[in-house]
């Protein structure tokens, strides 16, 4: 698969404090791209580098022609949100989509616009819009041309249950067509539903540039037995290299490649009645979080 | 950039406020047509007519505070992120705003003059003629009339330029409108010292604000003896000084960070 963004050892400095180390990765075709990390971490800062927002070091290129600051040949084939939407307050959202289409995608909008469901405001000023109008409008702006890249941050910021789950829909809709999609969000479990990439970034640094599979399965499980006997339960657990949570429950984690087999037949042997197990499965906040604690 | 230029045609064309101005300035333009024939030894109508019953004034507010929020309006409403990722070029966004500005200012500019011949031909169609000959006898009144719309809107374009300097180092446009007023009413505010200054120290004479009596020395040759400079002088200095602005302007620009 070709990469359509490709991002080689970026560098940013704001004055004298480094926020991106030698950031380096790529987006194939038609991949949904997670980008994850805490407050300050740098994701807005990759982001507007790439869109050529900020001076940066490093090679970036969109469809394999370099971007600069003042020029960039693939550019025409981006479409971003970044932070929060740039609207006019005083043209509609029709309007908006109108001057920034080109002559074959004009046709397309009202697609669009039953797509995010915003038949119902798009011809009334932006100036009166709900947060969530205006960030699904932003984000409208972004496809509005179909891209073969399109940057997202934090898209579903001030979007309803409803609004999210049809952004949902749309974006897979159009990554299975191939256009590749990057994406920064603080709401996790919506970006585990989405993502099929991650990159997880700590101080401006990468920590993990994995499959979203890849993080979830090679990541740590939890196990809870009720049993007869808890008390007995840990110590034969224990004794056996289980590692036991702290806690009343009797809880153990689980490494890599581990699985409840050895632990059930050791409790079992020693005639401690098993009544209930629970497999708590890691999601990509602890995940994430694990990561960024390090 | 024809892309570019487009929509900011479209943003300007639909913004409400546009046309409330142009209709505002009209109403004024024909209320002070109205009141210089009836008063017309108070209000001479041939001197009204040449300044286009005001407008010109009018229309040098309007453009400052078009040039001065051309490009904050960007940041005020988050848009220019929009309009970088979109072009990549600052250099490219600045011009097509420049373009547009210029197109905006020749169309009020003609427009305003259209409107003055109009009323004039309603108001004054027999007091008098645009061929009648000036007291020196040598100029038209329509001659007079074209080169005071000529010399307004090249002294507005510089101190547009200067605006448009301003507004693309700043984010935000107090400051541009601000530089933009003051530097239009400078000369009937600190006339007099910078004539003082001249007289003195004569390479002051090309200094910009000496440059915006441009449009007084036509209507008042004898103004060359205050000014120091000859009309041409006067004329290639002021376009030497939008272009300078300008190049600041577009490389304070071209460098800054959304």
């Amino acid at each position: 698969m070709n990469s359509v963004l490709s991002v080689q050892n970026l560098i940013k400095n704001f004055k004298s404090n480094q926020v991106l180390h030698n950031v380096t990765f790529n987006c194939k075709k038609g991949r949904i791209v997670g980008l994850i990390g805490a407050n300050g971490a740098g994701k807005t800062t990759i982001m507007k580098s790439i869109l050529g927002l900020v001076k940066s070091r490093g090679a970036i290129k969109i469809n394999g022609e370099t971007v600069h600051f003042n020029h960039a040949g693939g550019v025409d084939s981006v479409g971003a949100l970044i932070e929060y939407p740039g609207i006019y307050p005083y043209l509609t959202g029709k309007e908006h989509l109108n001057m920034l289409a080109t002559n074959e995608n004009k046709q397309a909008i009202s697609k669009l616009i039953s797509d995010l469901k915003m038949a119902g405001y798009i011809d009334k000023r932006a100036k009166n819009y709900s947060l969530g109008m205006r960030q699904k409008l932003g984000i409208a702006m972004a496809l509005v041309n179909h891209p073969d890249l399109v940057i997202l941050d934090e898209p579903m910021n001030g979007l309803d249950p409803q609004a999210t789950y049809d952004l949902r829909q749309l974006i897979l809709s159009r990554a299975q067509a191939g256009t590749t999609f990057l994406i920064s969000s603080h709401i996790l479990s919506e970006l585990q539903k989405l993502a099929n990439d991650v990159i997880v970034l700590d101080k401006g640094r990468i920590v993990r540039s994995t499959t979203m599979g890849e993080l979830l399965s090679k990541s740590l499980k939890r196990v809870i037995f009720k049993t007869s006997d808890d008390g007995r339960a840990k110590s034969i657990l224990q004794a056996s290299g289980y590692h036991l949570e702290l806690g009343s429950q009797v809880k153990i984690t689980l490494k890599e490649g581990e699985g409840i087999e050895e632990a059930v037949k050791q409790l079992t042997r020693r005639n401690v009645l098993i009544e209930d197990i629970v497999q708590e499965n890691n999601d990509l906040e602890k995940v994430v979080l694990n990561l960024i604690k390090g | 950039m024809t892309t570019l230029f487009k929509q900011e045609l479209y943003k300007l064309i639909k913004r409400r406020s546009t046309w409330v101005c142009i209709v505002g300035i009209m109403l004024i333009a024909t209320l002070l047509a109205i009141t210089s024939k009836l008063y017309p030894q108070h209000f001479i109508p041939r001197e009204l007519f040449v300044s286009n019953y005001a407008a010109d004034t009018f229309v040098a507010l309007l453009l400052i505070g078009s040039a001065a929020s051309i490009i904050s309006s960007e940041y005020q409403y988050n848009t220019m992120k929009n309009i970088v990722c979109q072009i990549h070029s600052r250099p490219k966004i600045l011009l097509a705003k420049w373009l547009l500005l210029f197109t905006y200012s020749m169309f009020l500019y003609l427009w305003f003059s259209g409107f003055a011949y109009f009323n004039k031909v309603i108001f004054f169609r027999n007091d008098y003629s645009l061929t009648s000959l000036l007291r020196n006898q040598k100029t038209s009144l329509w001659e007079y009339w074209i080169e005071t719309i000529f010399s307004n809107f090249l002294t507005t374009w510089l101190v547009l330029s200067v605006v448009l300097l301003i507004s693309a180092l700043f984010k935000k446009s107090n400051l541009a409108i601000t530089v933009g007023v003051v530097g239009y009413f400078a000369i009937t505010i600190i006339g007099k010292v910078t004539a003082q200054l001249i007289q003195r120290w004569h390479f002051l004479k090309w200094n910009p604000i000496n440059l915006l009596n441009y449009s007084a020395q036509i209507a008042q040759p004898a103004m060359q003896k205050i000014t120091g400079l000859n009309l041409d002088q006067l004329f290639v200095g002021n376009l030497i000084y939008i272009i300078l602005f300008m190049i600041v302007g577009m490389w304070l620009f071209s460098n800054k960070e959304i």
